[in-house]
């Protein structure tokens, strides 16, 4: 089976500027994958490439194995898209609307009735079926909107920020909705600049900025990847100088440092510079599980009273940070 | 089998028909219409006071040209209003893209629009009926005569809605695409006129001599201007009511000149002229608009028409 969307050395230029530099994507199907990337780096092009409304400079986007410049219209039936923008039409019923976009998508009139109930009710708003569209809130359209792309029951969906603008309620419907789609084994493109919006629903993510892919892969993989370094926090009861000189040489420590600083002689009296109270220690570790088990067993044989051993859990915020930093510098 | 089927125009109906505006449109359309047939009722019967043998013949006529006018200036106005919006309108609501996303065909998308524009025209045109029987029951017009004058109204509101349809695809607001389309056919008013005076000139010299233009004469390009005088409503509908009301019913008359010249060239009397003309240039201009349907560049940073 080809993987839903594969683009390759995908290039658009606008002018001058360079909106996509030979990007490849690759995802397979089932996958609920996060695009993210700032406002710029190139997402909506991509998405909008993959739909056919765009032409690329260069290279080839290809959504189940079909050439999307070749066989625009057998891609659109295979796409369901959401733009970044919730159009609206004045004087339209809510039914009338999804009715449109079913019909306009080739589903004929005998499946559309049906059709309309079971997507009114997918997104909840089978109370709202004869209310018009305008007057709908901006969540309610979100998910109007998210039951249009699925009219013509497509293989794939691609959502183009669409948590953008809403409300934290909404958000989280959005984001139930998406599970639900999942399971019903749609596979799902969801752009985001704001990287926790996605940071649990996806089973994939990618990074781009200014055009270029920066990582790609399984959510696990790519933290991994990213993450080499680990963040463990240690913290001891006492005898943390003895902990300190002792970490350093262990194998995998990069580094180790005190948390909290160390009392001020001169405005806390009371307290003397060498208190060998308790602790807390940063330690910068590179290195599996095993290894880092081994530091442990160095510390408490060692005699350093540990009570606390964790390695932090780094998420994509932190990862989506040092990716970005590293190109902006 | 599509054209009944077709999405747009499903779309279009339901949501035009829907809500006040159709409704004050049509009835501003009757009001402007009876207040016009009021005023020229005691307009004609002060006129034909003095002939009370063919006073009803008179005002027959007289209603029946005034009705035919006004209809066909208000037709002129609000069928290209009407298109002028239907696809720069999805722009300005940002479902133009969504519309190209479907598998629905550019064409589809034209045709479904222009007779949505149509289907309103047919509308006024029917609220027309009664003023034009209101005519015929006073005598001096004939059942062909009002005929004509529908299938005229008709041609037109296909005409100027093609061109309000072309502007609207290359517009992205429909303030400019209404602008540009009410300016079009205000210069194609305006201007056809001009080519009366070649055309005129055979008219009114009727020899064998025929002029000559930068060296090469005359019938070709006096055909030619015949065809383009054909495109004007007025000019049009009103050669055609002159040629009806003298009696002759002929679909096809000798080029006028040619009779004395020996060999004459057969044209289509005027009303047939312009159902043929609007016909076809709608159909060039749809093809031109079918072909311009694509997606607008979401920036608007690149020159295009705003
Ligand atoms: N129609 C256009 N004309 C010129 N430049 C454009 C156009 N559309 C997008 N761009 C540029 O291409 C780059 C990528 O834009 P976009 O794909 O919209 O990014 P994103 O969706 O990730 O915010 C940006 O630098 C943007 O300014
Ligand atoms: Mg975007």
């Amino acid at each position: 089976m080809p993987p839903i969307i594969e683009t390759r050395d995908l290039t658009k230029r606008y002018g001058t500027v360079v909106a996509l530099d030979r990007l490849n994507l690759l995802i397979p199907a089932g996958a609920i994958y996060g695009f993210i990337g700032p406002n710029g780096a190139g997402k909506t092009t991509t998405m909008r490439i993959l739909t056919g409304l765009l032409a690329a400079t260069s290279g080839q986007a290809l959504v189940a194995g079909h050439d999307v410049a070749r066989e625009p219209m057998r891609v659109r039936r295979l796409v369901g898209w959401m733009p970044d923008s919730f159009g609206v039409y004045d004087n339209m019923k809510v039914w009338e609307y999804l009715d449109f976009f079913a019909a306009s998508m080739g589903v004929p009139a005998l499946r559309r009735k049906q059709l309309v109930t079971e997507l009114l009710d997918l997104v909840d708003l089978s109370h709202k079926r004869d209310a018009y569209v305008m007057e709908l809130s901006r969540g309610m359209q979100q998910r109007l909107s998210l039951a249009r792309t699925m009219a013509h029951e497509p293989q794939l969906l691609i959502l183009d920020e669409p948590a953008s603008g809403l409300d934290p309620r909404a958000r989280i419907e959005l984001r139930e909705l998406l599970k639900e789609l999942r399971v019903m084994g749609k596979t799902i493109l969801i752009s985001s600049h704001i990287l926790t919006e996605l940071a649990e629903m996806c089973t994939h993510v990618g990074i781009i900025e200014r055009g270029h892919l920066l990582v790609s892969g399984e959510v696990g993989e790519v933290l991994h990847a990213l993450q080499p370094h680990k963040l463990v926090e240690i913290r001891v009861l006492a005898r943390a100088e003895q902990a300190l000189a002792l970490l350093p040489g262990l194998p995998g420590v990069r580094a180790a440092r005190r948390v909290a600083p160390l009392p001020d002689p001169v405005l806390d009296p009371a307290r003397p510079a060498d208190d060998d109270g308790p602790a807390t220690l940063n330690v910068d570790y590179v290195g599996d599980g095993t290894g880092l088990s081994v530091v442990f067993k160095a510390l408490a044989a060692s005699g350093v009273p540990v009570v606390h051993f964790a390695e932090q859990s780094s998420d994509l915020e932190d990862m989506f940070m040092q990716v970005t930093q590293g190109l902006a510098q | 089998m599509s054209t009944f089927h077709n999405p747009v125009l499903l779309k279009e109906l339901r949501s035009r028909m829907r809500g006040a505006r159709a409704f004050v449109v049509l009835t501003a359309f009757l009001l402007v219409l009876a207040v016009f047939t009021l005023l020229l009722y005691a307009v004609a019967r002060q006129r034909v006071g003095s002939d009370p043998l063919n006073a009803g013949r008179s005002i027959g006529k007289a209603l029946f040209l005034g009705v035919a006018a006004v209809a066909l200036v208000q037709v002129m106005i609000i069928v290209p209003a009407q298109a002028a919006g239907a696809i720069a309108g999805e722009k300005e609501h940002e479902t133009y893209d969504l519309l190209l996303a479907t598998v629905l065909p550019a064409w589809e998308i034209v045709l479904g629009k222009l007779l949505a524009a149509l289907a309103y025209a047919v509308l006024l045109i029917v609220a027309v009926v009664p003023f034009m029987a209101l005519a015929f029951l006073f005598g001096g017009v004939t059942a062909t005569e009002v005929l004509i004058a529908l299938l005229g109204l008709l041609a037109t509101a296909l005409l100027y809605g093609s061109v309000g349809i072309v502007w609207s695809v290359v517009s992205r607001r429909t303030i400019t695409a209404t602008v540009l389309t009410q300016a079009t056919n205000v210069l194609m008013l305006l201007g056809i006129p001009f080519l009366i005076f070649p055309f005129g000139s055979l008219f009114l010299f009727g020899t064998p001599q025929l002029p000559t233009w930068f060296g090469f004469a005359s019938y070709p390009f006096i055909y030619g201007t015949g065809w383009l005088l054909a495109l004007h409503p007025f000019i049009a509908l009103g050669g055609a009511e002159y040629v009806l009301s003298s009696g002759d019913t002929r679909w096809f008359v000798p080029m006028p000149g040619t009779l004395q010249a020996g060999h004459q060239i057969w044209i289509p009397t005027p009303w047939l002229a312009f159902v043929l003309m609007a016909v076809l240039a709608s159909a060039l201009l749809l093809t031109v608009a079918t072909h311009l349907v694509r997606p607008v560049p979401r920036n608007r940073k690149l020159p295009s028409i705003k």
